[in-house]
């Protein structure tokens, strides 16, 4: 029953001490939880808040400067979100500050950030709804992954089942790393193409070289020039030819009158039909040429004798010459007869006298058309 | 007082609870005892101080560095103190407070009153016209509900102590950033229902402590039994209020007090 002064001064500090150690612990979680000092609030509207608490922090910048105070739908897509934040940031919110939602490392909290605006807009009033940036959601991620995933899982599938076919040799690839005679036959086309390649440039260097044929024609102008000297004295001849059968068919003359009969008309029939089996070995040795040219185009294997013989050429050469010279002397020919032979038979008929040399001469025409053909 | 040792629950229970009622009558109503009641909180406050301390700093040292292993495996052991705290605030300070007051406070009133009835004392004070309800029972249970919750405040303090120095040994925090971090997880629905536990913790030992002395039969075992008893009960009581109460913290969790 005795107390003394001493023990209610203990009990005294005891009690608060005890109550001061209360108060501390209500203070700190107050002012964690901004119960005390001056607060202004903002709100978001979002679409989904994934999992926001009321009480969740808010920061800005990184540091926390106040709490999720409401969370209230607002209609059936769109949440409220309003913070209550110290009124000592109040001046770095400005009116284009957004709130996002966000977590506290990785599978941490819900989190409201609010990012700093543009130093030129004012500042937020209490009450302002700031807006918003949507926040990345953990689910679509994994959602995504797993699509990913599935993809992988049948890309590595498919790339299991090709090197299995490889490894038991089925498809080209499987032939390619398996089969040694379809290697072989590769290994087989590949040095053939190689050779018809060699073979290619061989020939095109002949011809550049002026070696063959080929090379000939479409470089050497001599030939050409033959070409073109033969076709011209063949016009010439050609030309004398008819001026006498239309003195003949004129009927003038001694051997007008001779050669105007049936007999005469025959045998020149026989000429002409002549004539004409000559022009028909012309068009099939251009047919031939064309033949010729035709395999070359296409790449025969006659061609390289062709091209690469010069002995050839040199023989066709030669023909052109023998033609050349034939046409002229043909042409000779027909000059002698007209100014000797017949100026001195029939002396007085000049224009009739050269119709047996005509004939002559044509003969002599057919008799080499069949041989060029022959060369 | 009737019923003798206390031997059935049932009529334990109904005793307990006109006892109880008896105890809030005479709390209510005036005249108080002021000076017993000081005395008593001494005894009971003050002096149960070190037992606290000692008790709750072991236990903060313990239970951080038992912790400790199993949040450094998640690498979370910047956690630890917002862990402890959390589990001390709600959860452990109180109620090993309370077991340790209904150890050294409920068996020391059950055995003060049950000697005092078992030697007549009580008898006599009733004929010398002081009111043992109001002298020896209100006095004693208002000052265990009072100093229990203070001894909880300093179970709390000083077992953050323990944790802080037990976080130190593995790791280097300053006290600043320990605090910060033992504070950042609670809530006020951490702390207020925890206070208001403590409250009913000390009122129930101080009504069965009381109840158990006043119950005392004769013989000097009795006083051993009524102690004894006492601090069973007491111990009891306190887990099925702590059961009936985390249900209160609940709500007000929800609540988002």
């Amino acid at each position: 029953m005795r107390m003394t002064i001493q023990k209610s001064i203990r009990l005294g500090v005891f009690i608060i001490v005890g109550i001061a150690i209360f108060a501390y612990a209500i203070y700190i979680i107050g002012k964690q939880r901004n119960l005390f000092g001056n607060t202004f609030t903002v709100s978001g509207i979002f679409k989904d808040v994934s999992g926001l608490k009321v009480g969740s922090n808010v920061r800005y910048s990184g540091i926390n400067v106040g709490t999720v105070s409401t969370i209230k739908l607002v209609n059936d897509t769109l949440v409220r979100v309003q913070a209550t934040l110290e009124n000592k940031v109040h001046p770095f919110i400005r009116e284009d500050s957004r709130m996002e939602i966000g977590t506290e490392g990785v599978m941490g909290n819900k989190v409201v950030n609010i990012t700093p605006g543009s130093s030129t807009q004012p500042v937020v009033d209490e009450g302002d709804v700031l807006g918003t940036i949507e926040a990345v959601k953990i689910d679509e991620i994994l959602e995504q992954l797993e699509r990913s995933s599935i993809n992988t899982t049948r890309v590595t599938k498919n790339l299991a089942e090709i090197t299995s076919k490889i490894n038991q040799g089925e498809g080209i690839f499987g032939k390619l790393f398996t089969d040694t005679s379809f290697t072989n036959n590769l290994d087989e086309i590949s040095r053939n193409t190689a050779q018809l390649t060699r073979n290619f440039s061989t020939i095109s260097g002949n011809i550049n070289k002026e070696e063959g044929v080929i090379g000939k024609l479409l470089s050497d102008t001599t030939l050409a020039n033959e070409f073109d000297q033969s076709g011209h004295n063949l016009l010439e001849s050609t030309r004398e030819l008819k001026k006498i059968t239309e003195k003949i068919n004129q009927g003038g003359g001694l051997f007008g009158k001779m050669f105007t009969d049936t007999a005469f008309t025959r045998s020149l029939g026989n000429s002409a039909k002549n004539l004409e089996y000559t022009t028909r070995q012309a068009k099939t040795i251009s047919e031939n040429l064309a033949n010729i040219t035709q395999q070359m185009e296409s790449g025969r294997g006659v061609i390289n004798k062709l091209l690469t013989d010069s002995v050839f050429s040199d023989s066709l050469d030669g023909t052109l010459k023998n033609i050349n010279r034939s046409a002229k002397e043909l042409d000779q020919a027909a000059e002698t007869l007209r100014k000797n032979w017949f100026i001195r038979t029939f002396s007085s008929k000049k224009q009739e006298q050269e119709q047996p040399e005509g004939e002559e001469a044509e003969n002599q025409q057919e008799n080499r058309g069949p041989e060029n053909q022959e060369k | 007082m009737n019923n003798e040792g206390g031997n059935n629950i049932l009529s334990d229970v109904s005793g307990l609870a006109k006892f109880t009622v008896r105890v809030v009558h005479h709390l209510l109503n005036p005249p108080f005892e002021n000076r017993e009641m000081i005395k008593q909180s001494y005894n009971i406050g003050y002096k149960t101080l070190p037992l606290i301390a000692i008790t709750a700093f072991i236990l903060g040292l313990v239970l951080t560095l038992q912790s400790r292993p199993i949040l450094v495996d998640f690498g979370a052991e910047m956690l630890l103190p917002g862990m402890i705290s959390v589990s001390i605030v709600r959860e452990i300070g109180p109620v090993v407070t309370a077991l340790i007051c209904a150890g050294k406070i409920g068996s020391g009133i059950g055995a003060e009153l049950g000697s005092m009835k078992v030697t007549e004392q009580i008898d006599a004070m009733e004929v010398s016209g002081t009111n043992p309800m109001k002298f020896l029972v209100a006095t004693r249970v208002l000052a265990t509900t009072l100093m229990l919750p203070i001894l909880v405040f300093f179970a709390d303090a000083i077992s953050f102590i323990g944790s802080f120095i037990a976080v130190n040994l593995h790791s280097d925090i300053s006290v600043q950033l320990f605090l910060t971090d033992a504070f950042a997880p609670l809530h006020f629905y951490d702390i207020i229902p925890a206070t208001i536990k403590s409250f009913i913790f000390g009122f129930a030992i101080g009504v069965i402590g009381c109840y158990k002395g006043y119950q005392a039969g004769f013989g000097t075992e009795a006083v051993g039994r009524a102690a004894n008893s006492a601090v069973v009960v007491a111990s009891v009581a306190i887990f099925i209020i702590d059961m009936l109460v985390v249900e209160l913290q609940h709500s007000m969790e929800l609540l988002k007090f």
